[in-house]
């Protein structure tokens, strides 16, 4: 989904460009403010939607959707107030809508099980980009073959199915050993980052 | 603490979590049936837990999505350059380029999982082996001197004038090498083998280079890429700045010196006046800068920051001896000798972990095969090798070696004296040390020479080896020579009837050791005969950089708002019987773990509290977790009312954008909350006074609330109090005896600015007892000083009955 961001601001781009009457351009410091909230929000906003979409793709497209309209939206945002909060209210709207026309990997979760979750990807607690330098640390103690299978699987627009082709296993099988180091990293991930809050705690 | 509003959630059973990773695999794959959806439905409903389980999967899965491609760099930038040309037209000024998703970031970050960079350093480092056949040593891939090395630099104006080369210097190209008086200028490159070169700015800064080192000169300072400097800058040459692989040093006018080791750590040392260090922050957070005074230091590196003391004796300049090889040359006092003859073995002087005998030959260390357990020689006394140079000499063989064994051996310095004892690969090899290690490599026949360091229990060694060597051979006798001066390591192997056949290595290592035991590591596998084990220490080296410049430091030039000691009149507030509960003035090397906790980002910053590090951004996000100083101890107002003093100094931004705020809190709990608006970033319960210059409501400028419950927050009281923009430095006194909270504030450099927040009806008193916690917010550090907790007993409180 990585690449799918290049995507998204191309098209902000041209619906600023398409901005023709004065009265409609949004100030420049508004601009600046919103590029500023947006990217520092991108990888939280991913998380969010893939908490309610977790099959990639889908929320790549929801994602792509939903900054268009954060953007459209942005005039209603108030400086100063929680950005996140705001955008998830519109991201999660988008991810509904999204699963009334797409079929089944969209309606992967009950509403009630979304629900939940939609409140609870909300809270503090759990912050990918805060995480992002221990991830790199675990990375980098993978073995070289489970580090280049999980970067290939994450490269943009890879295919597990196609992937498990190439590596000559069955999808399953692919995503189970995938599972594995995905867990390899989890833990890691975790242990490292409380090590990093007892130190700084000492 | 109030446990009854937390309760202890229900434990997810393993079996569940393991089920539940599985599904949301195969769900992140694409893979899921529809008999595994429902099941996947039925555990995210069973509860929190689990869904939080989800939650932190989802959260990895997203963030090795977002890692994984560049486009979302060409992304940013192709939007930031598109809106620059928007924001020139409406005459407005685009954010700077630090947000966390910055294309800088993101590259730093791709540097740091190196995935691209590893081939190419290795295939151009040439002499570097990589580690893969050893699991329980890392590569050290980013930000070696040889990469950085590479970089082409343009060569232009004149900065500076060679003003001294000492006797021994040798230069790593003789084809670049400078005389006295010759011209430096900007991207001049000043590779040093060994000894010193001094320089002298235009601006009249003086720079002692010390070899090994690696230093690429600028207008404005130079970059060390590996090695180490002094400096010494004059009034006219403030601002003066080195940077290093991970972070720059600027000077505020001072004698400082920085040393970059083999390993990805920097560190800087202040002998007057005043530093400001910047350690990168390598995933794209914001850049903290570190005040440093006098007699402090700050080692970094990407996974650690540690304040420390200054010690001129990491800087020695005169490095003649390095590298010596063999016993006889070696200097210093003999202080340990052992071997040879089984009565001649002082057991009072080493301790064996693992099988160790002694014969009438030396030492016998037995690895038994397939118990990956190394044996150990380990000395029973300590030798700090900062307190003079180490060198441990030993003779060793391998009696027998079949065709595919990998035999090892290494000395260990600054090391612990117990095995690292977790289930790690690396479980067998010491808790902490330095490291040099001769062995096969796998797959070759070559033998290699390693260093490397072991900072903690729980990490793996950090390290780097060399070819050029025949790899160990059965019967053959090796000399084996470590020396250690606390910064600069050599290793050389030689054979013991060839001498010829020898090859030494160095390094540098910034890793201060908990503990400075010597040690012997045997093979695991197999047997190692050791003899001739000789411990020699030399007296301190004599020469050090810091004394080879005295310049006068202009009086006050160091002088921070911090460290002018005014007295707190709010002291008047106390009444003389109350008693001293707590005081400190952070003046130690560490924040007193006896008497205080932490929560966020607080350290001990110039003999005063940092809540929260530097920025000069407006940006104060009140929903990053806030940090906290906390009391270890608990009290309870309504049995002795509290007086809690102290000062702070806001950061200058603090009445930008959201503003700074300062709070203390009582009766209040030592964890984060979860209760409402910005109150998750805040501790889950207490009685919070909180200043905050910038509340766009007059009233709210002092104010007290209290947070009875992880889910509630109720007003108590507030009022306005007319600040001085320019002062930011405040005396407080919070008042609390459990019912009524009064906090005072008095402006440091006009006392006439004084103002009094109190709750007229006194709290609801749900809470009655808890900690005592400050609070600053994130993005707008406050420096805390001088606290002082009286506690004054209740004048009805009876007797204690003898």
């Amino acid at each position: 989904m990585s690449g799918r961001l290049g995507l998204d601001l191309e098209r902000i781009i041209t619906v600023i460009d398409r901005s023709a009457r004065p009265d409609e351009i949004k100030t420049g410091d508004r601009v600046a403010e919103f590029v500023e909230l947006y990217s520092r929000y991108y990888p939280r906003l991913q998380f969010f939607l893939m908490a309610l979409l977790p099959t990639a793709n889908d929320a790549a497209d929801v994602l792509q959707e939903t900054s268009l309209v954060l953007w459209e939206k942005f005039d209603t945002y108030q400086s100063g107030t929680n950005f996140y909060a705001w955008s998830c209210t519109i991201a999660r709207l988008q991810a509904m809508k999204y699963r009334d026309r797409v079929g089944r990997s969209a309606k992967l979760l009950d509403e009630a099980v979304l629900e939940m979750l939609s409140e609870e990807a909300l809270g503090d607690e759990i912050d990918p980009t805060a995480s992002l330098e221990a991830l790199a640390y675990c990375l980098d103690r993978l073995s070289e073959r489970n580090r280049e299978l999980i970067m290939r699987r994450y490269q943009p627009n890879a295919s597990v199915q196609e992937l498990a082709a190439e590596t000559g296993r069955s999808a399953n099988a692919l995503s189970k050993l995938l599972g594995k180091i995905r867990r390899l990293l989890l833990e890691c991930v975790e242990r490292k980052v409380s090590r990093q809050n007892a130190r700084i705690g000492d | 603490m109030n446990s009854s509003d937390n309760p202890i959630p229900n434990e997810p059973r393993a079996t569940e979590v393991d089920e539940l990773c599985s599904l949301v695999a195969s769900a992140c794959d694409n893979v899921l049936t529809e008999a595994q959806r429902v099941r996947l439905n039925e555990l995210l409903r069973q509860g929190i837990e689990l869904r939080t389980v989800y939650l932190r999967y989802i959260a990895l899965h997203s963030s090795l999505t977002t890692t994984a491609g560049g486009q979302a760099v060409q992304g940013v930038e192709l939007f930031r350059n598109r809106l620059a040309i928007l924001a020139k037209e409406t005459g407005s000024r685009l954010p700077p380029a630090r947000i966390p998703f910055s294309s800088a970031s993101l590259l730093s970050w791709a540097a740091l999982v190196g995935f691209a960079l590893l081939p190419a350093a290795i295939y151009c480092l040439g002499f570097w082996e990589t580690q893969r056949d050893n699991p329980a040593v890392e590569l050290v891939e980013r930000n070696h001197p040889e990469q950085l090395a590479n970089r082409a630099v343009p060569q232009t104006a004149q900065v500076a004038r060679v003003q001294r080369v000492s006797a021994n210097v040798v230069w790593l190209d003789p084809n670049e090498s400078f005389t006295v008086q010759s011209s430096i200028r900007t991207g001049s490159k000043l590779r040093l083998v060994q000894g010193e070169i001094e320089l002298v700015y235009e601006t009249g800064v003086k720079l002692l280079l010390i070899g090994p080192a690696d230093f690429v000169s600028q207008e404005w300072g130079g970059e060390l890429r590996r090695g180490g400097l002094m400096a010494s800058v004059p009034v006219a040459g403030q601002g003066f700045t080195i940077e290093t692989p991970n972070g720059k040093v600027v000077d505020l006018g001072t004698q400082f010196g920085v040393v970059v080791d083999d390993f990805g750590v920097s560190e800087v040392s202040v002998f007057a006046g005043k530093v400001e260090a910047f350690p990168t922050q390598p995933t794209g957070a914001n850049q903290r800068k570190f005040e440093l005074l006098q007699g402090r230091a700050l080692q970094w590196s990407n996974e650690m920051l540690k304040p420390l003391e200054a010690d001129p004796r990491r800087l020695p300049f005169s490095l003649a001896s390095f590298s010596q090889t063999g016993s006889d040359k070696l200097p210093g006092e003999t202080l340990l000798q052992s071997g040879l003859r089984r009565d001649l073995v002082d057991f009072n002087q080493w301790k064996f972990l693992g099988d160790i005998v002694t014969t009438a030959t030396g030492f016998v260390l037995e690895g038994q095969r397939g118990q990956a357990r190394q044996p150990y020689l380990v000395s029973s006394r300590e030798f700090n090798p900062t307190n003079g140079p180490v060198t441990v000499v030993c003779d060793i063989r391998f009696p027998q070696l079949a065709p595919h064994d990998q035999p090892s051996f290494a000395i260990l310095t600054r090391s612990a004296d117990e095995r690292t004892a977790m289930e790690r690969p690396w479980k067998n090899t010491l808790a902490t040390c330095v490291r040099c290690n001769f062995r096969t490599a796998k797959d070759t026949f070559d033998g290699l020479l390693e260093t490397a360091t072991k900072y903690e229990r729980d990490r793996e060694l950090t390290g780097i080896s060399w070819r050029g060597f025949r790899r160990p051979e059965a019967g053959t006798a090796y000399r084996l020579v470590m020396r250690d001066d606390g910064v600069n390591v050599s290793f050389t192997v030689s054979q013991v009837d060839n001498p010829a056949v020898s090859k030494t290595v160095t390094c540098r290592s910034l890793f201060r050791g908990y503990q400075n035991h010597i040690a012997l590591e045997g093979w695991d596998e197999g047997v190692t005969i050791v003899d001739h084990v000789q411990v020699f220490q030399a007296a301190p080296v004599e020469n050090l950089a810091s004394d080879f410049y005295r310049l006068p430091v202009a009086e006050g030039s160091h002088a921070s708002a911090t460290s002018s000691k005014q007295a707190n009149n709010l002291i008047d507030l106390v009444p003389s019987s109350a008693a001293l509960a707590v005081k400190d003035h952070f003046d130690q090397e560490e924040v007193d773990p006896a008497l205080w906790a932490t929560l966020g980002d607080v350290v001990l910053d110039a003999g005063a509290i940092s809540l929260g590090f530097p920025s000069k951004s407006g940006h104060i996000d009140t929903f990053h977790p806030r940090p906290y100083l906390l009391t270890r101890r608990q009290f309870t107002p309504a049995d002795g009312k509290l007086y809690v003093l102290g000062r702070i100094e806001f950061d200058e931004n603090f009445l930008q954008g959201y503003g700074g705020s300062f709070a203390v809190l009582t009766r209040c709990d030592d964890q984060y909350g979860v209760g409402p608006e910005w109150a998750v970033s805040a501790l889950r319960t207490g009685v919070r006074s909180n200043f905050w210059p910038a509340a766009p409501h007059q009233n709210h400028i002092l104010e007290i609330h209290e947070k009875a419950t992880p889910n509630s927050l109720a007003f108590l009281a507030g009022t306005g109090l007319e600040i001085n923009p320019e002062s930011r430095s405040y005396f407080f006194c919070l008042e609390d005896d459990g019912q009524r909270t009064a906090l005072t504030l008095q402006d440091a450099t006009d006392r006439s600015i004084r103002q009094t927040v109190q709750n007229a009806k006194g709290s609801p008193a749900l809470l009655r007892s808890g900690f005592i916690g400050f609070e600053s917010c994130w993005g707008s550090r406050v420096l805390l000083d001088d606290i002082e907790i009286y506690v004054q007993p209740r004048s009805d409180e009876l007797p204690e009955a003898k």
